[in-house]
């Protein structure tokens, strides 16, 4: 007690962001303490003090006669906190930023990231699955992941869109995932090696034709619109025989018709 | 049937004692006979008590009686791991089937307490594994436990039926694969709360082929992403199945064809809830949509919700189906605005159960008190846990509440702002409040409309509550409060104390004034040597005593360890690392947590830890 300075150049001080006019329990004297209090925004009727600073003043007494509270920085046991404690004999100066205090509110961890990982809003397809103290196995919010089937192919693979500028790098993409699989798939009986290159996906003249569904559910040819509104609305890819481009791109289900089904 | 037999144990025992010295007696041989007929007679009839006090009751009688209701336990219940030595459970109670263990007290859930402290089930399993062969479940909350005490679980218990890990860590998904695998009668595995480590195990390809015993299945806290060709095989062939929580890797199409294929559950964790284009899809040749609302529909049985990890919205309605049987629902990692809730929960007449996040804010609540008459069980969490977040419920929520379920028995709500108006509503409106939590989240705050203190608004619920057991105090509070709650308080078990009172008169007034306080946890307050010693008469017939951040100093708490011998006292701060200040703060005690025991200090305290 007798240790401890009142001075305010040797305590720690931190920012007054509320003017000293609105004091609530605590006298001048008792600013250290109140700092992290004066952090607080309060609500309250603008002549609420009175009353209680009055009902207070002995209270403020029986704190003047104990010791001033001494902020603590913690070691390697605790993240760092912002605790106020009340020691008998606590000569500590050390400082403490301000902010969250350690375990409070007692919400246990896995309960404290939901802020930052968006759950439910309304539409929103991007799932973006951060949390601390989760494993991100989901995309990572750079990537941008839609899956692509090819006709004839049973496995599906897929494609990350951010990593391509353009229409010719996502064919170029394309050409390098399914070459292999496409020639697994017709030839069993070995022979041709690699397989031809797959081209010709987005101007209707090769064999296959790159087509999209978007956000809509509607399905489209690919190439039609400037590239990132092409990202911005594909939901996925989808390579398809040129010879039933016309069929395919009738036939297709909006999402309404889904629901309807 | 259970009764025939049991006459007819009774009957044949009584004829070998009356041939034979029973090898187990150990008192004199000669006038055993009708005592041990007398003991039999009550073996039987005490397989029959269930409850844990009325048995601790049978077993003060005499010694005889002590005797038989040990043989006689089969669930054994342990608030606190380290009141007693393993060696101590197994010398008395030799049959038992059933183990549930605590470790840790609860303010270690907030990073109050330092990793490695301790409360591991490695001693527990290593002792149990030799002396109960036939146990068949354990249950532990707040417990170290690592991979290889599953292994060694797995290992020694051959007719293993039930795992339940709550709040524990030190385990991954290899010690999960361990059990999975080798319980070959495990009907319940339920992960709850904890922290699994991802070894990148698939654990759940672990299990066995063939049909399974399996009956629940949680996992919702598993944090890594699991087989799910496997899970959905391992649900085909577990006919037994009622409940399966998943965890957020499973997908809203996953998820239905779990459904699809156990229409007889329960209980489900639904997962993610939303659509992921990632995923697995089945039917990836035809763009429908999987029907969901009938997949809820198919499940008749299904009367608890949980899961909604990463909910979208629109595909809510479609457990509309199953809203009016529903008897329990969790929303809690559903961030529901009050539009997207109302609608749902207008149906959901029969809820006894409710925990969500204060996103549905005061009109959600409302809509709760209109719906929900059956309602005791109500726990609101805070989707933003800071102080300065804008706070979407407030007293209006709580008071509508209290109105309109009159039934309610148990209540933990988060708030940035309260009144003590709303709070004596509530204490007047629900007679029936066992549970009382109010967490206001900004420390110190007032009545916000009044600008007093709260002590008003606690002082009623512990005057109008007549049956309250357990209480969380937050807000603005005097020793008034305190005072108030030793004086009305007198069935309270539990308190949990935080940035509250004013001097040692308000840990007085507790200990003074609550009789059947067992566990106290208190943190940031200004509570000192006076206000311990107070309570010196109390500590030996508590479980236990927590202090954080309060005024105590080392000499008052070696006065206590002196004068109860038979309460361990543990002191740990976390000023270790700074040698200027190790003698200024030598006598400041950082954290007191103190305990009976039975069997004196623990051997593994870690080195932070002092025990005086």
């Amino acid at each position: 007690m007798e240790g401890c300075p009142r001075n305010r150049e040797t305590c720690p001080k931190l920012l007054d962001l509320i003017p000293q006019e609105i004091k609530w329990y605590y006298d001048e004297e008792k600013n250290n303490t109140d700092q992290e209090k004066k952090l607080e925004l309060r609500l309250a009727p603008p002549g609420g003090d009175e009353e209680d600073g009055s009902a207070m003043t002995k209270k403020n007494i029986k704190k003047e006669a104990e010791d001033k509270p001494i902020f603590n920085f913690n070691g390697n046991h605790f993240p760092s906190s912002n605790k106020t404690t009340y020691a008998p004999h606590h000569i500590s100066q050390k400082r403490t930023a301000p902010g969250p205090v350690v375990g409070w509110p007692p919400v246990r961890s896995f309960r404290k990231n939901l802020a930052s990982s968006s759950s439910s809003k309304l539409g929103n397809d991007q799932i973006n699955k951060s949390g601390d103290e989760e494993k991100q196995v989901q995309p990572k919010r750079e990537g941008m992941f839609v899956k692509i089937n090819m006709d004839s192919v049973p496995i599906g693979r897929k494609v990350d869109l951010n990593a391509y500028n353009s229409y010719e790098q996502l064919s170029f993409a394309v050409d390098k995932l399914f070459r292999g699989l496409l020639a697994a798939q017709r030839d069993a009986s070995g022979g041709e090696g690699e397989g031809k290159p797959i081209i010709g996906l987005l101007d209707g003249k090769g064999e296959f034709t790159l087509t999209y569904e978007d956000n809509e559910g509607d399905k489209m040819l690919v190439g039609d619109v400037p590239w990132q509104m092409f990202v911005s609305s594909v939901k996925r890819l989808r390579v398809i025989k040129s010879s039933e481009i016309s069929s395919a791109l009738r036939f297709g289900c909006s999402k309404q018709d889904k629901m309807r089904n | 049937m259970a009764e025939e037999e049991d006459l007819s144990e009774m009957a044949k025992d009584v004829e070998r004692h009356l041939k034979l010295d029973p090898p187990s007696s150990q008192a004199d041989n000669k006038s055993v006979s009708p005592d041990h007929v007398l003991e039999n007679v009550l073996e039987n009839v005490l397989k029959f008590l269930t409850s844990k006090r009325d048995r601790n009751a049978v077993s003060l009688v005499c010694r005889s009686w002590h005797r038989v209701e040990a043989q006689t336990r089969f669930d054994v219940f342990i608030g606190n791991c380290y009141s007693l030595s393993p060696a101590r459970l197994t010398r008395r109670f030799t049959r038992v089937k059933s183990l549930f263990l605590k470790g840790k007290p609860r303010f270690a859930d907030f990073n109050l307490m330092p990793p490695d402290w301790g409360a591991q089930f490695a001693p527990w399993v290593a002792v149990t594994a030799k002396a109960y062969p036939w146990l068949e479940k354990v249950t532990l909350k707040r417990m170290f436990v690592t991979d290889d005490d599953l292994a060694l679980l797995a290992a020694s218990f051959p007719g293993f039926k039930e795992l339940v890990l709550i709040c524990c860590e030190g385990f991954g998904t290899s010690g999960v694969a361990v059990v999975a695998n080798k319980c070959r009668q495990l009907k319940v595995l339920d992960l709850i709360e904890s922290e699994v480590t991802d070894d990148e195990v698939d654990w759940i390809s672990c299990f066995p082929e063939g049909e399974t015993n399996l009956e629940s299945l949680s996992f919702d806290c598993v944090v890594s992403p699991i087989n799910f060709k496997a899970l959905e095989g391992l649900v085909v062939r577990s006919p037994f199945l009622k409940k399966l929580r998943t965890n957020r890797f499973v997908s809203l199409e996953e998820l239905h064809l779990l459904m699809v294929r156990a229409p007889q559950l329960t209980s489900l964790g639904t997962g993610s809830f939303s659509s992921s284009s990632s995923t697995h899809n089945n039917a990836a040749q035809s763009e429908q949509e999987p029907d969901y609302a009938s997949a809820f529909r198919a499940c008749r049985s299904l009367v608890c919700l949980s899961g909604f990890r990463e909910l979208t919205s629109e595909y809510l309605p479609a457990i509309s189906p199953v809203c009016a049987n529903l008897t329990s629902l969790n929303f809690s990692y559903a961030n529901v605005s009050p539009d997207v809730f109302r609608p749902i929960i207008r149906n959901c007449h029969n809820i006894r159960v409710f925990w969500a996040l204060d996103s549905i804010c005061d009109e959600g609540l409302q809509a709760v008190a209109e719906t929900c008459k059956e309602l005791r069980e109500l726990r609101i969490f805070p989707f933003d846990p800071s102080e300065d977040s804008e706070g979407p419920v407030s007293g209006l929520g709580l008071q509508a509440i209290s109105e309109g379920c009159k039934k309610l028995e148990s209540i933990l709500y988060f708030c940035q702002r309260m009144t003590n108006v709303a709070v004596t509503a509530m204490s007047e409106n629900c007679p029936e409040l066992t549970v009382f939590r109010l967490c206001i989240m900004g420390r110190h705050r007032p009545d916000h409309v009044t600008g007093k203190p709260m002590d008003d608004g606690f002082g009623a619920i512990v005057k109008n509550c007549k049956k309250l057991t357990r209480l969380a105090v937050s807000g603005l509070l005097t020793d008034q409060a305190f005072s108030l709650i030793g004086e009305y308080g007198k069935l309270i078990r539990t308190l949990s104390v935080a940035f509250a009172g004013d001097s040692d008169m308000g840990l007085r007034y507790i200990l003074e004034g609550c009789p059947k306080l067992e566990k106290l946890e208190i943190r940031d307050s200004p509570f000192g040597d006076v206000g311990l010693r107070s309570g010196m008469h109390r500590y030996n017939d508590m479980r236990f005593v927590w202090m954080s951040s309060c005024r105590l100093s080392r000499g008052s708490c070696s006065e206590i360890a002196r004068a109860l011998p038979s309460v361990v006292v543990e002191v740990f701060g976390s000023d270790d690392d700074d040698d200027d200040d190790e003698e200024d703060n030598a006598d400041y005690v950082e954290t007191l947590y103190m305990y009976r025991s039975l069997d004196g200090p623990r051997k593994d305290a870690p080195k932070f830890v002092t025990i005086l």
